[in-house]
Order: structure tokens, then sequence, then C-alpha cells
């Protein structure tokens, strides 16, 4: 039971164990509180590239095949896929409607650019104002420079790009056209372009560690400090803007997500839901949500939940199965079951040995509700007493990390009272349900059918 | 002390084994306060059946039991687990100690179902066994009793709420000569200090030779009262 228990807690207490540096890390790296993602981006065609098991993941950075590169052991999970952009965009009207929302303080589109510096493939994005503090006042060492010219740029530390402060780099960036549907693509038939640019700042995203089998079969699995985006080139507006517009000529930007930031944090879910409300047709997460989700499951990126009935729209195209089940969910609910069943068959193995004891105590005067009390409380502490020491241990850990992340004491009481009531109410939950039976199977024995039996 | 402490009126129990058998077949007798009573018979005859009737333990097929007026017939199940908390106690051939409690916990336990606090039942627990001569064993597990001291904690368990009437199963059943008599020589001494009504079922003529009254049993009926 203690071991059951043990398990079902540490999959609780390590899903919660999102730091407050890790938090401000994932909102930089975001550059916003709420992200905001167009469902045909999401969905549709890169689906079937998809692990069976998970058939809403989607990798959405070009630099996702320099990244296989250095670890293509990911790609073997089946955890990532890759597509080239679909390229249907936010309308100019949507993140006008986005801009004006209540609560809203500003919705900047993330703009995105597929290219390759020798042989990696990067993803051009645009830098803002945050990228420059943290590059100054962050966890970057070489960054001593902000300037941003036309084509100075900061590099992702971790891309394999060669990344010294003052070099100069080659990026080569295709061209796009525009298809059927005017949807603007990657134009592979036309000559790419070569653009020169100054490395002025290196930047490091580690998310947290990540745990993977080596390729083959067998062998312990390894473990090391993952890195969300390993290929990307960031630049400042106007530079993005100039390439684009050589490569793109007066095609719009595609925006495919945009960044919303949030005049109140404190509402932050409140301001999520009701644009999930006010925007059916997108896919709306906040920055915790998306980091806890990293977390959980120590992924490179998230998953994209769409709404039912895009996803509706999504599997007639496609026809996908949809499996709308969050594993770790299920697997705490059916690890809680089992330790249901446990605690059921170790107190119903009790009924027979403890026949006589409950015969001498009714004949003692006790109620059928006296008996059914105390087994039911017996239930609960054999529950509990598995329960705390599993919470125990495995806060413990949890704890470690959470210090390890540099969280601050208070977050860390927070969280962990908060896990200590979650575990506790679904230790009585469970207690109570799986006690039932066997407090009704004792309370029915008879005084006769005990003493008979002597 | 002419009082009726108990009374029954056609008393009917039967089982079905294969065959109806009537354990107790319209038995009518009265119990007096402040009695020893001993019911006796040959093995088989009904005794302990009707022992569990008259302690609520059991339903009658028909007839009826009054406790001081109070009929069983009237009561629910909870109302009998509240009658024999308050009015009845028990001593059974094999003791039926509970195994993991220490011998004053066990006096201690009917004292809970009746909300006496822990402490008043601790002391009066003490007492009890101070009485029967187990001072220095309050802290022992059953299995470290001898038989008849084992039998000395259930008669104090028996008395710890002092009950109006004390229902004993073959007591000295299995106990050796001298501990048979340790025993009975509490059920007299409890009856004449506290004035608390005895029934006890023996085949033991000995036994059955302190009771000031006599029902004699014999195939589910009663033969005799002297």
């Amino acid at each position: 039971m203690a071991i059951a228990a043990a398990v079902v807690t540490s999959g609780m207490a390590l899903s919660q164990g999102i730091a407050r540096r890790a938090y401000i890390e994932y909102r930089t790296y975001y550059q916003g509180d709420i992200l905001v993602f167009t469902p045909t981006y999401v969905g549709a065609a890169m689906l079937h590239q998809v692990n069976s098991r998970i058939k809403q993941a989607i990798l959405y950075d070009s630099g996702f095949n320099s990244l296989l590169r250095l670890y293509p052991h990911f790609g073997a999970t089946g955890y990532l896929a890759y597509e080239a952009y679909p390229y249907v965009p936010i309308s100019l009207e949507q993140i006008g409607r986005l801009r004006t929302f209540s609560g809203i303080q500003s919705a900047e589109p993330t703009l995105l650019m597929p290219g390759r510096v020798g042989q990696i493939d990067i993803t051009l994005k645009v830098t803002n104002n945050d990228l420059e503090n943290h590059l100054v006042t962050g966890r970057v060492p070489h960054a001593n420079a902000h300037n941003y010219g036309s084509l100075e740029i900061v590099v992702n530390a971790h891309g394999g790009i060669p990344a010294n402060l003052g070099n100069i780099v080659t990026v080569t960036v295709p061209a796009f056209g525009v298809g059927a549907s005017g949807i603007p693509f990657v134009d592979f038939s036309s000559a790419p372009q070569e653009y020169a640019a100054k490395v002025v700042g290196i930047a490091e995203w580690p998310t947290r560690e990540l745990s993977y089998f080596p390729p083959g079969v067998g062998g312990e699995p390894i473990y090391e400090q993952g890195y969300v985006h390993s290929a990307e080139i960031y630049l400042a507006p106007s530079a993005w803007e100039q390439i684009w517009h050589r490569q793109a000529e007066n095609l719009a930007y595609p925006v495919l997500s945009a960044s919303l930031r949030v005049d109140n944090l404190s509402r932050l879910n409140v301001i999520a839901a009701q644009l999930r409300s006010a925007f059916p047709e997108l896919t709306i997460k906040t920055v915790p949500e998306v980091a806890r989700h990293v977390e959980r499951y120590n992924l490179l990126d998230h998953f994209y939940t769409l709404p039912s009935h895009v996803w509706q729209v999504s599997s007639d195209a496609v026809t996908h199965e949809h499996v709308p089940v969050e594993f770790g969910l299920a697997v705490s609910l059916l690890l809680f079951a089992n330790a249901g069943m446990l605690l059921a068959g170790q107190m119903l193995s009790g009924v027979a040995e403890r026949k006589k004891e409950i015969g001498i105590l009714k004949t003692l005067g006790a109620r059928r509700s006296d008996i059914v009390g105390m087994v039911l409380i017996e239930g609960f502490l054999l529950a509990s007493i598995g329960s705390l020491l599993g919470f125990s241990f495995i806060r413990l850990l949890a704890t470690i990390r959470e210090f390890g992340n540099q969280a601050g004491a208070l977050s860390v009481i927070y969280s962990t009272a908060k896990e200590f009531l979650t575990v506790m109410s679904l230790t009585t939950l469970v207690s109570l349900i799986f006690s039932a039976i066997p407090a009704a199977c004792m309370a029915n024995l008879t005084v006769m059918e005990v003493l008979r039996n002597e | 002390m002419n009082e009726i402490i108990m009374r029954t009126e056609r008393l009917n129990k039967a089982f079905s084994l294969g065959e109806t058998i009537y354990a107790v077949s319209d038995v009518s007798l009265y119990i007096p306060a402040g009695k020893i009573v001993a019911i006796v018979g040959p093995s088989g005859c009904g005794k302990s059946t009707l022992l569990s009737l008259l302690g609520g333990l059991d339903r009658p097929m028909s007839g009826d039991i009054f406790l001081e007026r109070q009929s069983f017939r009237m009561l629910s199940e909870d109302g009998l687990a509240m009658l024999r908390r308050r009015k009845l106690g028990y001593v059974f051939q094999f003791f039926n100690l509970i195994p993991h409690l220490t011998a004053i916990e066990n006096v201690m336990l009917p004292m809970s179902f009746i909300g006496v606090s822990r402490l008043n039942a601790k002391k009066r627990a003490a007492e009890l066994l101070a009485q029967v001569g187990l001072t220095k064993r309050l802290n022992h597990l059953p299995l470290q009793l001898s038989g008849g001291e084992q039998q000395r904690v259930a008669i104090s368990r028996a008395l710890a709420n002092n009950p109006a009437l004390v229902l004993a199963d073959e007591p000295t059943g299995n106990l050796d000569s001298s501990s048979k008599n340790d025993v009975l020589d509490l059920f007299k001494m409890f009856n004449a200090m506290n004035g608390q009504t005895f029934v006890l079922i023996t085949h033991d003529a000995s036994v059955a030779g302190i009771a000031q009254k006599v029902v004699r049993m014999v195939d589910g009926r009663v033969l005799e009262e002297k």
C-alpha cells in the first residue's frame, strides 16, 4: 500500500515542481504570458508523423532538423514531429481584437522564418526587449552588447552555430511563394539568398532535465539538461523585416502565433478563460500551462490542444484518431484505483481473521454503525500512512529539484501545502470508497455466526 | 428481593438442518433480580441458544423476552446493542478477549461504548481487575495469562458497565478445578457485593451448586425450576 501510494504521489508532486525561475525563463522565451496559435498551424497535415500515442503534438520550430542531428534519439522516440509551415496565419483583424481585449496589455505576433547556417537548419525569430534585458542581466555570461544593427543577431548557444561574439555568420534563407489558396509557403525551387550577420549576443534557454534511453535496445536512461530550441537566431525587428521582404517580396508576414501580455498577472487564468470563450477558433495557452506540460513530459516542446470543434475539422481532413486522454492523469487514476484495490483486498482478507473480534465487539454493545466507522477509520489510517510515506519521500525529491531551480522558500512551502492537501483529500476519498465493502461485510456479521464457529 | 429482572414468554427457536430442530421450545421462565440462576442440562439441550436469546444476541422465532419490562421484540438491532452495552454482561467458556489488547484495555472496552472518559475507564478497569486479583497483570496480553486469569479478566469486562444482569455460558468449562473455584467465588462475591444477577449456563453440578435457582432443560424445553 505504501509503495502504491508513493508511486501515486510522486507523479503529483513532481508535476507541480515548476520553480519560479523556470517560469520566468519560459515567460521570457515565449515573450508573453499567454500564447495564441492558429488551429491550422497546429493541426492537419503534420499529424501523420506524430507518435500514435500523442496525436496532438507538433514541434513548430524549423530548428528541429538540426536538433535531430544533435540528438537523433529524440526522433526515434516519436515525440517530435516536423512539417513545413502550413502558413495559414492569424489574421490582422484577429491580432487587433486580441490587442483590445479586456485585460490584455499587448499582443505581438511571433514572427518566424526558416533558414540555415552552414548545414544547420535554423529559425529566424524576432527579439523583444525582454530578451535584450535577459541577455544583459540574466544568465548569459558573454553578452555585453545589445545594439542590434540591421543584421546583427543573437544566436542560441546550443545550436551548433559558430557563436562567438563578433563572429560573422552566413545565414541562408529560402524564397517564399504564394500557394493556390493564397497561403505563403517555402519555395525550395528558387535559389536561397545569403546574408552576413554579426553575432552580438548569445542566449541559452535550458528547460529542465531531460531523460531518454540511448539508441538501440537496453541500457540505462541518460539524463541531461535540455534546450527548448537549439538552433535559433534572434534578429531585431527591422532586420527580420528586411530579410522577409527580400525573400517574399510583398507577401504579408505569416503570423502563426502571438504572445499576449496581461496587465495583471493575478488574473492570468481568468483572462485566458475569457479569451478561449471569445476566440474559440484559436488555441490559447497560458505560459504556466505550457511550462507545466514541458516539465511534466520532459518534452522539448509543448502540446497544443485544439478546441473540440477545430479538432473535428482537422480529423475530418486527415482521418486520424483523436486521443483526448492526458496520459499522466490516466496513469495517476489507474494507480489510485490499484492502491484502492490493494486496500480493499487487505481489509477484506482481514474480515475472516477478525470475525471473532467483531463478534465480541457486538456482544459488548457495538452497533452496526460503530463497526462501519471503525473499519473506515482503519482504512483511512492505513491509506494515510502509505500516502504520507510516499508524499514525504517524493516531496523531498521535488523540493531538492525546486531549490535547484532557484525557487523561493515561500513558493516551495505553498506548493508543498497545496500538494499535501490534494494527496490527503484523494487518500480520504480512496480509503472511503475502497473500505466501504469490507466495512459492510464486517458490520453484517452476526454474533451467533461467530460464536457458532468457535 | 422478589423482583423479576427478566422473564420470557413462550420462546421458540428452531434451526433448519435438513429437518427443523427446535433448540428452544415454548420456554417461559423468570429470572429473579439479585440472584444467581443456573440453567443446566445435557449437551445439545438448547442451553446456549437460550442464553443467546436472553442476551439479545439472537432473535426468537416467536415469543418475547422482557428485561426490566423492556420487550426485546420492540427493539431494533441498534436498540438491542444499546441494551447490551448498558444492562447486560457476558462471560464465555473460551473467554473471548481481544488478543491484541492488554487485560486492562479489554476491561476498558465496554466503557468506551457508553462514553466513559479514558481516564475514568482506566481507573474503573484497574479497580475491577484488583477485585479479581489481577493487579499485577494489568498490562499483560491475554496470551500471557493462564486460563483462570483470562476468565477473571472476562468477568471484570462483563462487569465494567455495572450491568443489571450477567450471562455466563459454561464459564468454568475450560478451567481446572482450582481456577473453577476461584471463578465461582467471584460470582458469589459480586452477587453479594453489588446485588447483580447472574445466569450461569452449565452442565456441571458443582457450578449449579452456588445458584439460588436452578432451571433444568431437556430437548429445548424447561423441565423444572427449583
